[in-house]
């Protein structure tokens, strides 16, 4: 209850009642509001004059189950109604956050916000999603948008935030909206909002525990073959590798590969070494079969304690949590993620025009981290033939899983990954500080000064231990070896503002002045000690090998004003303008300031007097213009030598104009309410970002190999759709569904570079930003036909096209090969050199998504669910590429095909490619994701106050994660298959941790 | 009324208070510039530490050309793409993709950008030098120009070997006005980096002060004899490998071969110190690695004992060589040089293995049972050798037979590894050059294959007999002392550099030899255009140096 002219109001006790006193220098009769809010309901007010003496006003909410009198504070001057917005303020509140805990804010908000691409590239418990907002601004560097906690600007992860602590989150997409935040918004800006005692009933205090335990496991596996093309025999009664006389072949000697070269035979035993008791080691005949990734992957449990305190007093009103998580992850000997963070907020009012408020998080978090890639154990666990026994100790000495079990024969070259998950000791551990502090005053009624000071600290510890007696094919391991790191980064920002309101006649005007002022300053120090004097011990000292140390420091300091004037006349014309000038150490010296702007502006014709459509509650059409910036990173714009061992050496050349990218975006948007129970929102964005950053290669015979210049534009748009309906609201059964669309299409413009790869994809200009490239296997007899000239430098040269012919898997083969030993796709061949063809073999953008979120409540039974439909997007997939080189791939498989389809492993060792890049391996990662369901039965104080007067409220649930996934997608994940490269918008696979499954059954109680 | 007016000015204090006053210049504390680099005369030596790291790292580090040199040269075999190795050495030998998009591009692009990086620095600290700087005294400022010379006459001599063209840079060129050679140079890339060479042996013969220790890393007793002798064999072994062709090997100078040769490296290996962070070497510790590389059979078969089988596994077609020839012969024979193993067997040369860690359907003429071990550095520490004594002595019984010299010596030179490290019959000199050449590069091919990137390459692209065997046993091919038909003879210059330099792509190598022009893939020529005139324009302010007097006045302000 406020009473908005005096910003004295108080909250309602849990029954409702509320009442507060004004003290007597405000009582001047004049004529007020008091304003009713609740959360999930409709506001009221009533107007009174306010007079000396007792007021009595009582007041009735309507359920507001569309949110259409949600207020936002992100992007605006001052706090302001959804209806009288001028571009798009996404906002997601406690409602459909707590249903289903995320591990972490970001991850929270997927499939709940169009045009936000929030990819979890590793399902490793504790990483932090990559997320972009509408399309992507920079071509080298990160999309990742602004996040602002509580006030505090964020330079740490996101993972190290309680979920539950989130009270809201407003997301603003792009620069046509985010320009207050100058240099630093052009990839948009998310706001958190946590949980205050302002949320209590006053007079009361709240306590809410709730416990949850679940469990995680892999969703799919792999397909990989059960079959091999090589000799084998029965010897002994036992199936053994033979050579081509059917003797059986000696320990280590290479398998004989079959003639017929067709991969249908089954694994045989194979020797393996065992150490007796007294110490001998036997080869023993090893004759099971297993799923190397079963042996691998394994189900942990997961857990979360929460408890909150919350008291609300007139004048004083705090929030307190704890929180201990510990996310298991799904893999054997590795114990995952824990965390422990302990927050308090706190409100005061000192005055009746002077407020005060602080806002603390403590975190610290353990991960026991595991290595992800190429040469990872997620990459030798695809190469174990399915014969080696990986869970033998080692009969060197006895340690945990025998680390080359797969060389026997020479399977594969890679090593047993169990081995180095049970012995390799990899862990980082996070000390997280956030803290704010803010004062806000009001000299006159029309006037509000508020001033901010803001710390976020994050400190980081690595330590990555290879024990004395390490195995492995590095010598140098088994010595063992330690790394250490610290990391330290700590941001500070201070802002002053001022906001200033005043009504003439029907025009109310909002000026807001702000300065802020940015300090970061980041630290680290490495340390890596090699070879221990002995063993079973962790310290550096204890090291006597070379030891390799490395240190780096970098202050950024930045200084910006900005002015907002927002206009509202007869609450149908609303319009806004902004400047900001931007001052930052990140920019060349000769470029240090940068002017950023935007004016926006929206119709409420639905206000209108002539506007008389039944039916239509609101209708509001509204357009924005924007700009806002990318800074360059910290070392861009010196002139560097490399230090390279403690010698100088030349690296990069300086460059003292270096500006900051400049994204211009236009919004143009429609929102409609209807019927009352329908709320649609629709957006068109065009974004432009010039000044790109990039790393231009230089010639080499100047010495220097690149400088930072301002060298490209990106330019991308978003169609974007909201729908908010009410299915059903009635006193036993409500039913909404909101489901979200957006299409982005996204193109590189300019480009002051020689075009170039980057991975698996390729940046040139008039090109879609996002393309795959590569060799190409020729799928239509046009494809090769340069290849047929005489003169052509191609194997080909002078034959006909009716030599070839198209086969069952859609490639082109030779005619007289096809179904023989011989049979190979055709590689397309340049005719000139002969070389292969390079060209785009795919495009990773999806052609669109949509998100659904569905609630259902009957009684006290509640069920929540969000989907997500990811349209194509393609994504290339190394994983199933590499694990070729050892014919491990599900598709090298031929047993089960009919004798004539079989395909040869030369085929399939053609399509391999020697692992270069090819179409082959570009898949279409589209998907349909049942990202998260709860069903949680809810009992309330009048449920329990026969026998738990006490409680206030009582929740059961049990919820899932990732429970169901549709995708042609052939690997573990399609979303966690964008691990390489920039995952918001290149789809690459490389032997990721996979996201993985989660049931938790949950417990809460509040009193 | 007063109390508005004290708000007003409490207002008014707060917002003056707030007025910017941040100093928003904030210096990178962790890589230098040029002017903190050079701040002091003590900087300027310690710059060539760094120019000396650049040019290790650009011939022998990652990534790099070593790998795919030592396969085409067939030294070394392996099946597996990296490093380019696949691409290059496979059989029948392909054209080079120059495509700046190339997986592999990096592997001769950064020898080349390493080469320059380091090519440059040497220039810059000649070009302090040459205006008058001295660095603590006299002999110290001697010791600098020396090895600034020699780092200058390094890298032309590898960018001279390995590349067909490449631009001559030293103190005295303006780099923003150089012009691309549009035919290959590499004969005068090579007289450049002799004549350099040759400068840097003459200043080093005045030198009182030896190198310091991070120069060459953990080498100290590099003093003014030791780098003489150095500059002389690097400058012998650059005009004699220079040559591209047998036709080119014949006219080499080789009596001046001969005479650098007789300076150069004498009781002592030039081997500097991995410290398994920046000074490793690409080729010993992975090219000798279990599971990356074998010892190809084109070297273990030139045992005389083991010719039979060398030629028994040459003959039939590529598709169906397998190492079966030598396991059986092995089973009667042992190899006569007892740095070769038998069956099972290990030296400190060579070990053999019961199998090969290739896949077969990339080719089973890459199997092979043994595997090169001698050079050690497996675990990326200890001595790398880069020019040893054995190749300067064989280059001295190489010139002697070549120019009709004193071949007894020339036999003893060569005995001195065959007899008493192969334990095969003494040379005495009186056989044919012939014999005796080929029995010289059976001594480079197992002595120093796996010591400096690219020495069995150039000797193969140079040499003028055959060897004990012909490919495919048919003697109008080349010998297995030479290159494969198809072979690169050199690199191109790399394509990413004739992008940034607007030239169009060239390459070389495959069925039909030389140069061949790869498609272009600038797409949009004049935008590059509009690049490139932008980038001479900012070179000529950003990266001219800092004139004498500039440089001066930072120093007092120190």
């Amino acid at each position: 209850m406020v009473i908005s002219e005096l910003t004295i109001g108080s909250a309602t006790d849990i029954d409702g009642n509320y009442s507060f006193t004004v003290s007597a220098d405000l009582v001047r009769g004049q004529t007020v509001t008091l304003v009713a809010r609740f959360v999930g309901y409709k506001p009221a007010q009533q107007t009174f004059e306010l007079t000396a003496g007792s007021h009595t006003f009582n007041f009735t909410l309507e359920p507001d189950l569309l949110r259409l009198e949600e207020v936002v504070v992100t992007g605006v001057a001052a706090e302001t109604p959804r209806k009288k917005l001028t571009f798009t303020v996404d906002r997601v509140d406690a409602e459909k956050l707590q249903q289903v805990v995320a591990p972490d804010p970001g991850t929270a908000l997927q499939a709940k916000v169009s045009a936000a691409t929030i990819i979890r590239p590793s399902g490793e418990p504790g990483q932090s999603p990559a997320i972009r907002l509408r399309s992507a601004t920079a071509i080298s560097g990160s999309q990742d948008p602004l996040i602002i906690v509580d006030g505090i600007i964020m330079e740490g992860s996101l993972a190290d935030l309680n979920a539950d602590d989130v009270e809201s989150i407003e997301v603003i997409k792009d620069a046509a909206a985010a320009s207050i935040w100058g240099s630093r918004a052009a990839n948009g800006v998310i706001r958190i909002f946590t949980k205050r005692g302002t949320n209590v009933a006053a007079g009361r205090t709240q306590v809410v525990i709730r416990n949850d335990f679940g469990l995680s496991s892999p969703a799919r596996l792999i397909d990989l073959a059960d079959h091999h093309p090589y000799l084998v025999g029965e010897v002994d009664g036992k199936l053994r590798f033979v050579d081509q006389n059917g003797n059986p072949l000696g320990p280590g000697a290479s398998p004989v590969l079959d003639p017929n070269g067709i991969a249908d035979k089954p694994w045989p035993c194979i020797e393996q070494p065992v150490k007796q008791p007294d110490g001998t080691i036997t080869q023993e005949l090893y004759c099971k079969k297993s799923d190397p990734q079963k042996d691998f992957f394994t189900t942990n449990p997961t857990f979360n304690n929460y408890i909150s305190v919350a008291q609300n007093t007139q004048k004083t009103n705090f929030m307190a949590s704890f929180s201990n998580t510990r996310e298991g992850g799904i893999l054997r000997e590795i114990t995952g993620y824990t965390r422990q963070t302990f927050r308090i907020n706190l409100d005061h009012r000192i005055l009746n025009n002077l407020d005060f408020s602080a806002s603390m998080m403590y975190g610290q978090s353990e991960r026991d981290d595991v290595v992800e890639g190429s040469g990872s154990p997620f990459y030798g666990l695809l190469f174990m033939p399915p014969n080696v026994n990986l869970k033998a100790p080692n009969e060197e000495d006895g340690s945990k899983y025998n680390w080359d079990a797969a060389w026997v024969h020479g399977l594969s070259l890679e090593l047993n990954p169990l081995y180095e998950l049970a012995n390799r000791d990899r862990k980082r551990q996070v000390v997280r500080q956030l803290g704010s502090f803010k004062t806000t005053w009001r000299p006159f009624n029309w006037v509000s000064l508020e001033g901010q000071i803001g710390l976020d600290r994050q400190q980081t510890y690595w330590k990555d231990l290879f024990p004395r007696g390490y195995l492995s094919d590095n010598p140098a391991d088994f010595k063992g070896r330690l790394y250490r790191f610290n990391g330290d980064n700590r941001a500070i920002n201070t802002s002053l503002t001022a906001l200033l309101a005043k009504s003439f006649g029907d025009l109310n005007t909002k000026l807001n002045l702000s300065y802020l002022y940015e300090d970061e300053h980041y630290e680290e120090f490495s340390v890596t000690g090699r070879e221990f004097a002995v063993a079973g011990v962790e310290d550096l000292g204890a090291t006597i090998g070379d030891k390799t140390i490395d240190s780096y420091i970098a202050d950024t300091r930045s200084e910006n004003f900005f002015a907002i004037l927002s206009l509202d006349f007869k609450e149908r014309y609303i319009g806004d303008v902004m400047i900001r000038r931007d001052g930052s150490s990140r920019f060349g010296p000769d470029a240090r300031w940068a002017t950023y702007y935007r004016a926006s502006g929206a119709w409420r014709i639905s206000q209108e007097p002539f506007f008389n459509v039944p039916g239509i509650d609101e209708l509001k059409l509204r357009a924005s213009i924007g700009t806002a910036g990318l800074r360059p990173g910290f070392s861009a714009q010196y002139e560097t030598f490399a230090i390279v061992a403690g010698n100088p050496i030349k690296s990069t050349l300086g460059n003292r104009l270096l500006k900051p990218a400049k994204s211009t975006a236009i919004e143009y948007g429609i929102n409609v309410d209807f019927l009352g129970r329908y709320s649609f929102q629709a957006s068109y964005a065009q974004n432009k970002t010039e000044d790109q950053i990039l790393l231009v290669p230089l010639p080499a015979a100047t010495g220097y190999q690149n400088q930072w210049r301002n060298a490209g534009t990106l330019e991308g748009n978003t169609f974007e759709m909201q729908l908010s309906t009410i299915l059903a609201q009635q006193e036993n059964f409500s039913w909404t569904l909101d489901i979200t669309f957006d299409r982005t299409r996204q193109k590189i413009t300019e480009l002051f570079v020689p075009p170039y790869r980057t991975g698996y994809y390729y940046i040139a200009p008039n090109e879609t930003f996002g393309i795959i490239y590569g060799e190409y296997f020729a799928r239509s007899l046009d494809d090769i036909k340069p290849m047929l000239a005489p003169n052509a430098a191609t194997p080909y040269a002078g034959m006909s096209l009716d030599d070839f012919k198209v086969n069952e898997d859609g490639y082109v083969v030779l005619k007289n090969a096809y179904g023989t030993k011989d049979e190979k796709p055709i590689k397309v061949l340049d005719p000139e050199s002969g070389n292969p063809i390079l060209r785009k073999i795919g495009d990773s953008n999806p052609d669109f998504n949509m998100g659904f979120a569905m609630n259902v409540r009957y009684k006290r039974f509640n069920l929540y669910a969000v989907a997500q439909w990811q349209k194509g997007g393609d994504v290339y997939n190394n994983t199933r590429q590499w694990i070729l080189r050892e014919l491990r791939g599900g598709e090298v498989d031929q047993a089960s095909k009919p004798e004539e389809k079989r395909k040869p492993v030369n085929y399939y060792a053609t399509l391999y490619n020697v692992n270069a890049t090819n179409n082959h391996f570009v898949e279409d990662g589209g998907f349909f994701k049942l990202r998260e369901v709860a069903l949680t039965y809810t009992l309330d104080r009048r449920a329990l106050a026969a026998f738990a007067p006490a409680l206030q409220q009582v929740r059961l649930g049990i919820t899932g994660r990732n429970l169901l996934t549709f995708t042609p997608y052939t690997g573990y994940d399609p979303e966690s298959a964008r691990n390489v490269g920039d995952v918001t918008v290149f789809g690459g696979d490389s032997y990721g941790y996979p996201l993985f499954r989660s049931f938790t059954a949950s417990v809460q109680l509040v009193f | 009324m007063r109390k508005q007016r004290m708000r007003w000015i409490l207002v008014s204090v707060l917002a003056i208070a707030l007025w910017g006053c941040a100093d928003l210049s904030v210096e990178n504390l962790n890589e230098p510039d040029t002017r903190r680099v050079l701040a002091t005369p003590e900087d300027v030596k310690n710059i060539l530490a760094g120019g000396f790291l650049s040019w290790w790292q650009g011939n022998q580090g990652y990534p790099g050309f070593g790998p795919a040199m030592i396969t085409m040269a067939d030294q070394t075999t392996s099946s597996w793409g990296n490093f380019s190795m696949r691409d290059v050495s496979s059989e029948p030998r392909g054209t080079l993709n120059n495509n700046s998009t190339y997986t592999y591009a990096s592997s001769h692009l950064r020898p080349w950008q390493r080469l320059y990086a380091a090519l440059s620095t040497a220039n810059d600290v000649l070009r302090r030098l040459d205006e008058g700087l001295v660095i603590n005294n006299p002999q110290e400022t001697h010791m600098v120009r020396t090895a600034a010379k020699l780092l200058q006459g390094l890298c032309l001599s590898s960018l001279g070997l390995f590349y067909d063209r490449a631009f001559i840079v030293d103190e005295n060129t303006d780099v923003a006005t150089l012009e691309f050679p549009e035919s290959s140079n590499y004969q005068d890339v090579i007289a450049a980096a002799v004549a350099s060479l040759e400068e840097a042996a003459e200043l080093a013969r005045n030198m009182t002060v030896p190198f310091p220790s991070n120069y060459f890393n953990g080498l100290s007793d590099l003093d003014g004899q030791k780098v003489a002798q150095l500059a002389s064999t690097i400058a012998a072994r650059t005009l004699m490998l220079g040559a591209r062709s047998p036709e080119e090997n014949a006219r080499t100078d080789w009596n001046r071969v001969l005479s650098f040769a007789q300076q150069g490296l004498s009781g002592w290996d030039f081997a500097p110190e991995g410290d398994d962070d920046q000074w490793w070497d690409l080729i010993k510790s992975y090219l000798q690695r279990p599971g990356w590389a074998q010892a190809d059979l084109e070297l273990v078969g030139m045992d005389p004992n083991l010719v039979p089988a060398l030629r028994e596994w040459l003959a039939p077609p590529l598709a169906e060589r397998t190492p079966e020839p030598f396991v059986q012969l092995l089973q009667t024979t042992s190899p006569a040089d007892a740095r070769i193993p038998g069956l099972n067997g290990v030296t400190s040369y060579l070990v053999y293995e019961r199998s090969s860690p290739f896949r077969a359907d990339r080719g089973t003429y890459h199997f092979s049972r043994w595997r090169y071990i001698k050079e050690g550095h497996l675990d990326f520490v200890g001595p790398m050798r880069y020019a040893t004594e054995t190749e300067n002595d064989l280059m001295i019984a190489e010139a002697l037979i070549r120019t009709g010299g004193n071949k007894a010596q020339a036999a003893a030179l060569i005995n001195k590894t065959r007899v008493n490290k192969g334990g095969l019959p003494a040379l005495t000199g009186s056989e044919s050059d012939k014999e005796l050449l080929e029995a010289l590069m059976y001594e480079r091919r197992i002595e120093i294959g796996w010591t400096a990137a690219g020495i069995g390459f150039c000797d193969r692209r140079r040499f003028d007999h055959p060897g004990p065997a012909h490919y495919d046993n048919n003697p109008s091919k080349p010998g297995i002392f030479q290159h494969k038909p198809g072979t690169l003879r050199h690199w191109p210059v790399p394509g990413a550099e004739l992008e940034v330099l607007q030239k169009a792509i060239y390459t070389f190598g495959g069925a039909a030899g030389e140069m061949k022009k790869a498609p272009d893939w600038n797409k949009d020529q004049e935008l590059l255009a509009e690049w490139i005139s932008f980038l001479r324009k900012e070179l000529n302010t950003f990266g001219a140096p800092v004139s004498v007097r500039e440089f001066k006045a930072m120093m007092n302000a120190q």
